[in-house]
């Protein structure tokens, strides 16, 4: 379809487009508790794996980690008004959840490593504490570089 | 490649800040939308409606703390439509700063 538009006119709509994804930016500031919650969520559930329990306890402790991932989501769902999962950011924020995950996956098979293999089993716990801190640290990092993404023009 | 392509039902000013909204994410809530327009509830309601009835976003309750409350997303032919029509807005946009030859 053809338009009518000029420059102008085409101009004053896109800075609407800037502004409102502007408007969503400001929108997605993170409650402070999100991301040492999931740290300890993520940290817990990797602790019991690198130890070693039993398949049915794994089972239960995936169950409770479930539930809480559900809970905080929906926290953070009900207190921003927005939710975006965490791929659909631009590709700086993209990058460095990858790189979160790369991290957290050496942090984990060292981990298991020295747990499993070497019988260290303090080092489980060790794990889990480096996994914790690690992403909410990270999460702040990432929520900076996803919404500075949004502000930049459309 | 986005192919431009101007689209009515995205151009309206009220749907095309709420298309560029729900383009950033994946889920706004109602009451997010109505403040960041600064606009009330029934003439939100007429807009994502009309998007709505478009095949462009989709509209979901979800209860929450005891109450109701309303998701908005865009669906992949709203984030077609309105990447084309960010595209289309571009290329117009591209001309104001082309100078006129001189005679």
């Amino acid at each position: 379809m053809e338009s009518q538009l000029s420059p102008q006119e085409a101009q004053a709509a896109l800075a609407a487009v800037d502004e409102s994804r502007s408007d969503i930016a400001d929108r997605l500031v993170t409650p402070w508790w999100y991301h040492p919650i999931l740290g300890v969520l993520v940290g817990g559930l990797i602790t019991v794996a690198t130890i070693g329990v039993a398949f049915p306890t794994l089972i239960g402790v995936l169950a409770v980690y479930a539930v809480g991932i559900y809970l905080l989501m929906s926290a953070y769902r009900r207190k921003t008004g927005v939710w975006m999962n965490g791929f659909g950011g631009g590709p700086r924020a993209r990058r460095s959840l990858a790189l979160l995950f790369a991290v957290t996956l050496a942090i984990t098979i060292a981990g298991s490593v020295l747990s499993m293999g070497l019988e260290i089993r303090w080092a489980a716990l060790l794990t889990g504490l480096a996994v914790a801190l690690t992403m909410t640290l990270w999460g702040r990092h990432y929520d900076n570089v996803l919404r500075a993404e949004l502000r930049e023009t459309s | 490649m986005i192919e431009p392509r101007f689209d009515e039902i995205v151009h309206a000013p009220n749907r095309l800040r709420i298309c560029s909204m729900l383009s950033a994410t994946d889920e706004v809530e109602f009451a997010a939308l109505r403040e960041s327009l600064g606009v009330s509830d029934s003439v939100l309601s007429k807009q994502l409606k009309a998007l709505e009835d478009a095949g462009y976003v989709t509209v979901k309750k979800s209860p929450m703390d005891g109450r109701t409350r309303t998701w908005a997303a865009l669906t992949p032919a709203g984030k077609a439509a309105f990447n084309g029509h960010v595209a289309e807005l571009r290329r117009l946009a591209a001309g104001i700063t082309v100078e006129q030859p001189v005679e």
